[in-house]
């Protein structure tokens, strides 16, 4: 499926859903959201305080498990780690921060602007930007090293942490959280484990669609990014969810600047990862340890996001996040610099 | 034959390191331990028209490239 036309059909698969899911009941222009659904079971844990902002998300499990079921049964299941796990634990948080100073990771704002949310365009301006800053270090060697191989028994941790997160969904224990509006269950796990097997199959990614377009030419990865594009939009129209303009858009504030840096943030950590929070997550199902590690620096980014008032709101930014929207630049480009071995000599 | 190493690296890295290669070398060997770096490869060459073949064993890709 890593064709043109496995792209347009798994692209379009990925924005049919997603606008259903908002019609049965998920937050406006949120049928699918990474980066939220991380932040609400980070929230479901108890580890940041927006009540309204609790969920374990079936989403989320759906991606592990369908994406781990799916490596496995095509042996594609292939237990690596070791490529600076340290720091792609705080790529995770900084990208987290990023994308929530937003309101989403790169996939809800193409989901975003498909429901006629006219800042998703600033957005997915600062994206590119991100992306492509991070392809010129790429283009200086950068890199974080290579992976090994591992025990196979590490690459079942991840898939064993979604199994975790079903029964917490499921047994209701109550220290867990459950807030937040939500589609019925049974929906979002199923939206889930399909876009968790055709992430897989196809390696959709938001970060590689315009990478690959810059530095090699190769627009089989854009062609999924559009195509959920027009398929959400159709059915965002067809579903009567379409509202064009900047104001009143759902969880979206109108500071164009901070949606263009939020993003560029975004796009510019998840580029030196080596794919957005939806290829990281599917990347762990499959056995990346290192992956792994960065859907737990996400996690951990959302927490820090919420508990230190950085995250956007209908509002806006606040100053706390645009200091750290500063600060997560400097790191990252810190990280950019010396690990591109044209401008740092490796000894 | 000159052999690329790109097992164990993220993606895009074997990509550019293929392109690099093609600079530099007509024929030459790539490794590589995952299939969307064995396929993302073999997309490159297609597109240069480079003649090239794979060969798989004990989980890796050993792609080369021909003259």
């Amino acid at each position: 499926m890593n064709t043109k036309k496995g792209m347009i059909i798994a692209g379009s698969i990925v924005g049919i859903l997603a606008a259903l899911s908002v019609k049965l009941g998920n937050p406006g222009n949120m049928g699918i959201c990474v980066a939220c659904f991380i932040r609400d079971i980070a929230g479901s844990f108890g580890f940041h305080g927006v009540e309204k902002l609790y969920f374990i998300r079936p989403e989320i499990i759906g991606f592990i498990l369908g994406a781990f079921a799916i490596a496995k049964s095509s042996k594609e299941l292939h237990v690596t780690g070791g490529s600076a796990p340290f720091v792609r634990f705080f790529l995770g948080i900084f990208v987290m921060i990023g994308a929530l100073v937003f309101l989403g990771c790169p996939l809800r704002m193409v989901l975003r602007l498909a429901g006629g949310d006219l800042n998703a365009i600033l957005g997915i301006l600062g994206f590119t930007a991100g992306i492509i800053l991070g392809s010129e270090f790429l283009k200086k060697g950068f890199t974080l090293g290579r992976t090994y191989n591992q025990n196979v028994s590490n690459g079942y941790v991840f898939p064993i942490f979604g199994v975790v997160l079903l029964a917490l969904l499921l047994i209701r224990p109550s220290f867990i959280g459950l807030n937040a509006k939500h589609a019925p269950i049974i929906y979002t796990l199923f939206v889930g484990l399909i876009v968790g097997v055709v992430a897989q199959k196809s390696r959709l990614c938001m970060v590689g669609g315009i990478r690959d377009a810059y530095l090699i030419q190769d627009f089989t990865l854009l062609i999924g990014f559009i195509a959920i594009i027009i398929s959400a939009f159709i059915m965002n129209n067809l579903l009567g969810l379409f509202n064009l303009g900047f104001v009143n858009q759902p969880a979206a504030h109108t500071e164009g600047l901070w949606n263009f840096l939020g993003m560029f943030i975004a796009g510019y950590g998840s580029l030196l990862l080596g794919g957005c929070p939806l290829r990281q997550t599917i990347l762990a199902a499959q056995g990346n340890v290192d992956s792994a590690i960065t859907f737990m620096g996400l996690l951990v980014g959302a927490a820090i996001s919420h508990n230190f008032g950085l995250a956007g709101s209908g509002a806006g930014v606040g100053i706390n996040g645009k200091i750290s929207i500063v600060i997560a630049f400097m790191f990252i480009t810190y990280i950019a610099i010396t690990n591109s071995s044209e401008i740092f000599s490796k000894n | 034959m000159k052999i690329i190493d790109a097992r164990g690296r993220g993606c895009p890295e074997p990509v550019l390191m293929t392109k690099r290669a093609l600079k530099e070398y007509d024929s030459f060997e790539v490794i590589v331990n995952e299939h969307v770096a064995k396929e993302n490869i073999s997309r490159l060459l297609t597109k240069s028209d480079k003649k090239f073949h794979v060969i798989e064993e004990n989980n890796e890709f050993k792609v080369i490239i021909e003259k």
